[in-house]
C-alpha cells in the first residue's frame, strides 16, 4: 500500500517524469529561501496559513509576518511584510478562520487588522490560565488544533533543580501538555515533558509532542499524548492532584513512583546521530505530493539541519513505530508546515540553541518528481511460533518495504544487513548513551519474490528496545542508491506474548541519589562542554572495530566516542589537577592496541589488546583476566589516593568491566604531588564517559578558617555606593559599584571558599588579595559572579588589571547558589602567580600572572559592579598554604 | 538634502563643519529657526541659559546628553511632541516636518562629536501610532520582583506605560526612547531593557497604590484580569474581565488611554469603563484630599460635573457625575488644563472613539 502510493506519487507529476536516476537528496527534494526584507530576523517559531494562501509566521522576536505569494514559481515574487510587533516570542501559531492566533510565554492571542492597513490593531487574550515564573527557559510551544477546534500546547519546565541544568517546575504547569478550547478553557493533559518544542494532531486527533535531550530524557523522543499520562520528567508533578493534595513535591522524591509504574514510553526515541534538537512535526496529508506516503509525518530537526521522516503502528495497545533522516542541509529546521500542493514550508531558528546553518529564515522544500530509492517504512511481525512453555519465544522481525524493487543481484545477509538493538538509562543525568548494545543474530533475512520486501527475524528481539537496521549496497534496477540506509525503530511491545512492563529509558539501579550529584564529578560524556580537558587530534563520532581491518575503526557521523584519529594526535588531558580520585573511563582498543590512564603521584595503568596484559599496573599483571576484546568497550574504574605527610600514595582498587583486578597497593615512592589525569593511546583509541570524581579526605576540613562575619561585621569596611548587609546567615549586597572588605590581611598563598549568588543582569566579583582600591580600580585578583549580564566575563572569570581569563559560558544560571573556591598560589615571593577557580568543586578556569604583578598580599574583599546587582554571600571560609 | 547636510555635520570629527558643496543659507536657516523657537530658553549657544524664566533650567545642548535621548529620531519627538510635565513645548503644529528636522539636527551637532549613538537591532520605537508591547520587566525598586507579565504602552510622543498584566495596576510612567528587546539576544527569555526614564510612579496608599482603577463590587475588591489591547493614532484601550476572589468572571471593561494638548504640552489621560453581571459594580479611583470641585451646569448633558483630587504630585483624579473616573497626569491644575479636558470630556467619559 505504502509502494503504490510512492510510486502514483512519482506517476502523478506529469511535468516532472523522471529522467535521470535520483542519486542525491537534492536531486528529490529542492531548497529554496525565502528573501526577507531588510533589517527581518526571521527566527520562526510558528507558521499558518489563510484561505487565500498567503502565509502569517510568527518569531521569537514577537514579531508575525505576513508572505504573499508563498508559491510563487520563482520565489523572489514572494513577499514579506510585517503584521505585528510587541509579542513575547512566538513559538506557535494558527489561522483559524482566515485570524491569526499566537501562542505568546504568557498568553494565547488572536491577532486582528481591523482598518484594513495591513497591520495589527486588536490584540485579544484567549487564554492565559498557567505560569510564568520569569526563568528564560519557560518557553511556550503550539498551536495544532483538533477536529473539535481545541488547541495544543505544552509548556518548558525551568532551569535550576539542584543543578543549573535540572528541570525545575515552580509555577503551574510547567512541563504540561495542555488542552486549550475554543473559549480559552485551559485543561491540564499531560504531565512529564521537558522541552517540548513541537506539537502536532493527526488525522485520527492524536496528540504527538516532541521533546528535547535532558535530564530525564536519554535522547530525542517523539510522545503519543494521552490524558493523564506520564512521560517522564519528574519535575511537572508538583501540579497533580496527588501531589498538591499531599504536599510534597516531585524532587523530594527521586525518581518518582511513577517513574517505574505509570510512565508512558515514547512512540519513538529518535537516534541522537540524527536529532539533538527536535521541532515539530506533521503528519503528510497530501496525497504523496510530498513524495512521502499520506499518513507518514515530517519531523523538523535544528541541530543537524534537517527533516526526518517516521511512521506509527499501534501494538498492543502501544504506540511506537520508526524514523529515519529525509532531506538534510536545509538549516536549523525548528517549525515545518505542509501547503496544499505538497510544498514544505521550512522555519529556521537557532539562536542560543545552537544548530546548522542557515541560521534563521523560511526555506520552501519541494518534491522534484524524481522518485528515490528509498525505505519507504517498516512495520514490526509477530513470531511465526508461538511463546514456548519455558519461557523462550519465536524470532520476531520486520517488514521493510522499498519504494522500488531492489536490482537484481542484492540478497540480504549477515554481510550487508546490521542489525542491531540498545535502550537507554533513565535518570537525571543530561541524556543518555545508548546501552546494552547488541548485535542481532539474524535468523531470517529475505527479501521477497517482486524485491520490494525484506524480511528480518532475529531471536534476539526484545520488547523495551530500540532497534537499527543498516542496510548496504542495496540499489534500484535503475541503480539509484538507497538514499537512506539506516532506520530505526522503536520496540515499545512486541505484537504478542505478555506485554512487557519495562521501559526502553530503564531505571537505573541503584538510582542516583540527589545526595550524589555531580558536583565534584568531573564529566564527559560527548565532547567537552565546559573546555575541561586539553587535547589536539581528537574527534567525537562514533566507532567500531574495522571488520576488514581490525587494526582500526570505522568512523561514523555521531557521539559515541573519542577517538585519537588526528595526525599525531595528544594525549587527552583535564586542565583541572586532582589529588585522591575515582577516575572511571570506557575505552575501545583495535586488535593490537595500547593504551594507558596516567594517575598523579600513583603512575600509569595499562590499556591492552590482551586479557593478560590490560590493567597492568606497576609490572604487575592483571589478578584475573577481564579484558574482553578488541572492539568491545570496557570500563575501568581506579580509586587511589596521593601520598600525604603521614600516610603514602594508594591505590585502593581496579576494576575491569566489574572485575577487580588489582586491590590495596601501596607506593612506596610518591611525592603527594596533585597533578592532571592523562588518557594516552600508543595507537588508536576511542574513549567515553570519563568521570573523575575528587576525593576529599574529612581531614582537610578542620584547617579551614571559618570567617563569622556577624563576630566581626564593625570591622568590615563599606566603600563606594553599594549597600551590603548582614543578614541571619547571609550578606547580601546590592549594587551600584562598591566594595565590602572584610576583616581579612596578608592573605598570600590562599584558598578562599564561599557559597555566592548573583541575579539576572546583576554582576559582582570576589577578590583575593585586595589592596587599597580606588572606586574604579583594584589590585588583587578579582572572580566574577555574573549569570547574564551581557560583558563577556561570566560567573569564574578571573581578572586583574589587564591580566583577564574570562568564562563565556552561563554554568551558573541567575539567582542560584554556587560553591565558589579560589586557589591563588604564588611559589617564590613576587612571581608567577596561578589563579584556579571551581565552581561547585569542578574547575572551570586556572590562569597565570606570569609577572606575578597583582601578587602582593592582601585581604579579602567583595564587589557590586552595577545598578541593579543583588549577590548573596554566605559561608566564607579560606584555608593558608 | 538637509538631512544629508546634518550627517555631514555629525560626522566630521571635531565638531560641526559644512560640506564645502552645501548651500550655507541652509544652516543659517536652522540658526534662525534655533534663535526664533529655541534660544529663549536654550541661549543663544545652546548652553541652556535663556532669558525665559523656568521653573527648571532648560538642558544645554553643548554637553551633549539628551534627557530622552539623543538620536536623531528622539530629538525629532522631543520638538513634535513636547516633553510632558516639563515647560518644553509642542512644536508639531507650528514647525513645518523638514524645519524639525533641521533644528533637530542643529541641536544635535551643537553637542561633541560622537554623541549619537545608532539604535541597537534589538532596540523597538514606537512609530506613527501606539504599540503595546508584552514581556518580562526588570524590578522597579532595588531588590523588588521583576516583572514576567508586563505590558508596556508607548505612545509616539515618548511617553510609556507600564503595567502588570495580572492587575491591570500602572507600575510606572517613563519618558524618552522605548525599549530595548534583550530576549532577542542569546536564548531569548529575558527581560525587556526600557530605555526611557521613570517620571512618575505610583505610591503606596491604603490598600494599594496611587493612580489605578480599583472594580468594586460593593465593598469586595475585584481582580482585573487582562483581555486584550487595541490601538489607533495616539489611543490605546486597554480591556479586561474582573474576577472575584473565587475566580469568578463578573463583568469586563477597558483603560482607556489618551493625550490632550495643553498649552502645546501632551498631557495624559486614562479613563476608566467597566459593565457586569454582579451586583453594585464599579470602578473608583485611588484617593486624596479634593482641591477643587468644578461644577457644570446641569442643564447641559454634554457637559457632566466632576470632582478632582490631587492623590499625589503630578497627578489629578477625577470621578464625572456619571461615575466615569480618570486621572489627568499633570503638573498643575490649570484654566488651559480644564477647558481641554472641557473640550475632551465626552470622549473621555465614552472611551470607546
Amino acid at each position: 500500500m505504502i509502494l503504490t502510493t510512492l510510486i502514483a506519487a512519482a506517476a502523478g507529476c506529469q511535468e516532472t517524469v523522471p529522467t535521470a536516476v535520483p542519486m542525491t537528496e537534492a536531486d528529490v527534494y529542492s531548497v529554496e529561501s525565502y528573501r526577507t526584507p531588510d533589517g527581518c530576523v526571521l527566527e520562526v517559531g510558528g507558521v499558518g496559513r489563510f484561505s487565500d494562501g498567503r502565509l502569517a509566521v510568527s518569531t521569537r522576536r514577537g514579531q508575525v509576518w505576513i508572505v504573499e505569494n508563498p508559491l510563487a514559481e520563482n520565489i523572489e515574487d514572494a513577499k514579506i511584510t510585517l503584521f505585528h510587533e510587541g509579542l513575547w516570542e512566538g513559538l506557535g501559531l494558527d489561522i483559524k478562520d482566515d485570524e491569526i492566533y499566537v501562542i505568546q510565554r504568557g498568553e494565547i492571542s488572536k491577532l486582528k487588522d481591523l482598518d484594513g492597513d495591513g497591520r495589527c490593531d486588536e490584540i485579544t487574550t484567549i487564554a492565559n490560565d498557567w505560569g510564568v515564573s520569569g526563568h528564560y527557559h519557560e518557553f511556550a510551544f503550539g498551536l495544532p488544533r483538533d477536529s473539535q477546534d481545541n488547541w495544543w500546547m505544552s509548556l518548558n519546565v525551568s532551569f535550576g533543580d539542584p543543578e543549573w541544568w535540572h528541570g525545575r517546575s515552580t509555577v503551574p504547569y510547567r512541563g504540561w501538555v495542555l488542552r486549550v478550547s475554543p473559549d480559552g478553557t485551559v485543561t491540564p493533559w499531560a504531565v512529564g515533558v521537558r522541552s517540548p518544542n513541537g506539537i502536532a494532531v493527526d488525522s485520527k486527533d492524536r496528540v504527538f509532542v516532541t521533546d528535547n535531550q535532558g535530564d530525564w530524557v536519554a535522547s530525542s523522543p517523539i510522545y503519543h499524548i494521552h490524558k493523564d499520562s506520564f512521560y517522564g520528567q519528574p519535575k511537572s508533578l508538583n501540579w497533580t492532584e496527588k501531589y498538591r493534595a499531599s504536599g510534597k513535591l516531585a524532587h523530594d522524591e527521586i525518581p518518582p513512583p511513577e517513574a517505574s509504574v505509570g510512565r508512558e514510553a515514547p512512540a519513538i526515541w529518535i537516534p541522537y546521530e540524527w536529532s539533538r534538537s527536535t521541532g515539530n512535526l506533521f503528519e503528510d496529508r497530501s496525497g504523496g505530493k510530498f513524495g512521502v506516503p499520506e499518513g507518514q509525518f515530517v519531523v523538523a530537526e535544528l541541530t543537524n539541519g534537517m527533516i526526518l521522516r517516521a511512521g506509527f503502528e499501534e501494538v498492543q495497545g502501544q504506540t511506537q513505530g520508526w524514523i529515519l533522516p529525509l532531506r538534510q542541509e536545509i538549516g536549523s529546521v525548528n517549525r515545518v508546515f505542509q501547503m496544499p500542493d505538497g510544498t514544505v514550508i521550512c522555519g529556521l531558528t537557532n539562536r542560543g540553541w545552537g544548530g546548522r546553518e542557515p541560521a534563521d529564515g523560511l526555506m520552501r522544500v519541494r518534491y522534484t518528481g524524481k522518485a528515490p530509492m528509498e525505505i519507504a517504512g517498516m512495520t514490526i511481525l509477530d513470531s511465526p511460533e508461538p511463546e514456548t512453555e519455558d519461557g523462550e519465544w519465536g524470532a520476531y522481525g520486520f517488514e521493510l518495504t522499498f519504494s522500488a524493487p531492489v536490482a537484481a543481484g542484492w540478497e540480504p545477509s549477515t554481510d550487508n544487513v546490521d542489525f542491531t538493538q540498545y535502550d537507554y538509562d533513565y535518570w537525571w543525568e543530561y541524556g543518555s548513551p545508548e546501552r546494552h548494545t547488541m548485535n542481532m543474530e539474524l535468523e531470517e533475512a529475505t527479501l521477497s519474490e517482486d524485491r520490494t520486501k525484506l524480511v528480518v527475524r532475529s531471536f534476539d528481539l526484545l520488547p523495551a528496545m530500540c532497534v537499527r537496521l543498516k542496510l548496504s549496497g542495496v540499489t534500484s534496477e535503475q541503480g539509484a542508491p538507497l538514499l537512506h540506509d539506516t532506520i530505526a525503530y522503536t520496540i515499545n511491545q512486541l505484537p504478542s506474548g505478555a506485554k512487557t512492563n519495562a521501559y526502553v529509558a530503564k531505571v537505573v539501579p541503584p538510582p542516583p541519589s540527589r545526595g550524589d550529584t555531580n558536583a565534584g564529578v568531573l564529566r564527559l560524556s560527548w565532547g567537552d562542554p565546559f573546555g575541561q580537558f586539553e587535547y589536539e587530534g581528537w574527534e567525537v563520532a562514533d566507532a567500531k572495530l574495522d571488520t576488514n581491518d581490525k587494526t582500526t575503526f570505522t568512523m561514523s557521523t555521531g557521539n559515541g566516542a573519542l577517538v585519537n584519529s588526528g595526525e599525531n594526535a595528544s594525549a587527552y588531558v583535564t586542565r583541572g589537577s586532582f589529588g585522591d580520585a575515582h577516575v572511571h573511563a570506557e575505552f575501545m582498543l583495535p586488535e593490537g592496541g595500547r593504551g594507558r590512564v596516567m594517575l598523579p603521584d600513583v603512575g600509569a595503568i595499562e590499556l591492552a589488546d590482551s586479557p593478560a596484559k590490560c590493567g597492568e599496573y606497576g609490572g604487575s599483571p592483571p589478578s584475573e583476566s577481564a579484558y574482553t576484546q578488541a572492539g568491545d568497550w570496557q570500563e575501568l574504574d581506579v580509586y587511589y589516593r596521593v601520598a600525604q605527610q603521614d600516610s603514602p600514595a594508594f591505590v585502593d582498587r581496579v576494576v575491569l568491566n566489574g572485575k577487580t583486578i588489582h586491590e590495596g597497593i601501596e607506593i612506596a615512592d610518591a611525592t603527594g604531588a596533585r597533578g592532571p589525569i592523562r588518557f594516552e593511546g600508543d595507537g588508536l583509541i576511542a574513549l567515553r564517559n570519563l568521570q573523575v570524581k575528587p576525593l576529599d579526605r574529612p581531614s582537610e576540613e578542620g584547617e579551614w578558617t571559618f570567617v563569622d562575619a556577624s563576630a566581626t561585621w564593625d570591622d568590615w569596611d563599606l566603600v563606594g555606593d553599594a549597600i551590603f548587609e548582614l543578614g541571619q546567615d547571609e550578606i547580601v549586597g546590592k549594587g551600584a559599584l562598591g566594595y565590602l572588605w572584610t576583616p581579612l590581611e596578608d592573605l598570600e598563598n590562599v584558598t578562599v571558599r564561599a557559597r555566592v549568588q548573583v541575579n539576572s543582569n546583576g554582576a559582582g566579583a570576589v577578590i583575593v588579595r585586595a589592596h587599597d582600591v580606588p572606586a574604579d580600580e583594584f589590585q588583587g585578583y578579582a572572580v566574577r559572579l555574573n549569570a547574564t549580564f551581557p560583558d563577556g566575563a561570566l560567573t569564574g572569570s578571573i581578572r586583574a588589571g589587564e591580566l583577564s581569563a574570562p568564562v563565556k559560558s552561563e554554568l551558573i544560571a541567575p539567582d542560584t547558589w554556587v560553591d565558589l573556591e579560589i586557589d591563588v598560589t604564588t611559589p617564590e615571593a613576587g612571581g608567577e602567580t596561578t589563579v584556579v577557580v571551581s565552581l561547585n568543586g569542578i574547575e572551570v578556569n586556572r590562569t597565570v600572572d606570569p609577572d606575578g604583578d597583582h601578587a602582593e598580599a592582601g585581604g579579602l574583599a567583595f564587589r557590586c559592579d552595577h545598578d541593579g546587582t543583588v549577590m548573596k554571600i554566605r559561608n566564607v571560609r579560606y584555608r593558608t598554604k | 538634502m538637509i538631512a544629508t547636510l546634518c550627517v555631514t555635520f555629525l560626522m566630521a570629527p571635531g565638531g560641526p563643519v559644512a560640506s564645502p558643496w552645501s548651500p550655507p543659507e541652509l544652516a543659517s536657516d536652522a540658526r534662525s529657526l534655533y534663535m526664533a523657537n529655541c534660544a529663549s530658553c536654550h541661549g543663544e549657544t545652546g548652553d541652556g541659559k535663556g532669558t525665559a524664566d523656568l521653573d527648571r533650567p532648560a538642558r544645554s545642548f553643548l554637553d551633549g546628553g539628551y534627557s530622552y535621548g539623543n538620536t536623531e529620531k528622539a530629538v525629532v519627538r522631543s520638538i513634535v511632541h513636547g516633553i510632558p510635565g516639563t515647560p518644553m513645548p509642542a512644536f508639531g503644529e507650528t514647525l513645518a516636518e523638514d524645519q524639525i528636522q533641521a533644528l533637530a539636527n542643529y541641536v544635535i551637532a551643537l553637542g561633541p562629536p560622537g554623541t549619537v549613538v545608532a539604535p541597537g537591532s534589538s532596540v523597538l520605537s514606537v512609530g506613527e501610532r501606539p504599540l503595546v508591547v508584552h514581556g518580562m520587566m526588570p524590578a522597579l525598586a532595588e531588590g523588588g520582583r521583576r516583572e514576567p507579565r508586563s505590558l508596556v504602552v508607548g505612545f509616539p510622543n515618548g511617553t510609556t506605560f507600564q503595567y502588570r498584566a495580572q492587575t491591570g495596576e500602572l507600575q510606572a510612567i517613563r519618558q524618552g526612547d522605548f525599549l530595548d528587546r534583550r530576549d532577542w539576544g542569546g536564548r531569548g527569555g529575558t527581560e525587556l531593557q526600557p530605555l526611557g526614564q521613570v517620571t512618575w510612579k505610583p505610591e503606596p496608599i491604603e490598600g494599594g497604590s496611587n493612580g489605578q482603577f480599583n472594580a468594586m463590587n460593593g465593598d469586595t475588591p475585584l481582580r482585573r484580569s487582562f483581555k486584550g489591547s487595541r490601538v489607533a493614532d495616539n489611543q490605546v484601550w486597554l480591556n479586561f474581565d474582573l474576577v472575584d476572589a473565587d475566580g469568578k468572571d463578573v463583568g469586563g471593561g477597558q483603560e482607556f488611554i489618551t493625550f490632550l494638548m495643553v498649552d502645546g504640552v501632551p498631557v495624559a489621560m486614562r479613563s476608566c469603563l467597566a459593565n457586569g453581571s454582579a451586583k453594585g459594580l464599579r470602578i473608583d479611583v485611588s484617593g486624596g484630599e479634593p482641591v477643587t470641585e468644578l461644577t457644570f451646569p446641569d442643564s447641559d448633558p454634554a457637559v457632566p460635573t466632576f470632582t478632582v483630587t490631587r492623590p499625589c504630585p503630578g497627578l489629578f483624579a477625577m470621578t464625572f457625575e456619571n461615575g466615569t473616573p480618570v486621572f489627568v497626569h499633570a503638573a498643575e491644575w490649570t484654566e488651559s488644563l480644564e477647558s481641554a479636558i472641557r473640550a475632551d470630556i465626552t470622549g473621555a467619559t465614552r472611551g470607546d472613539r
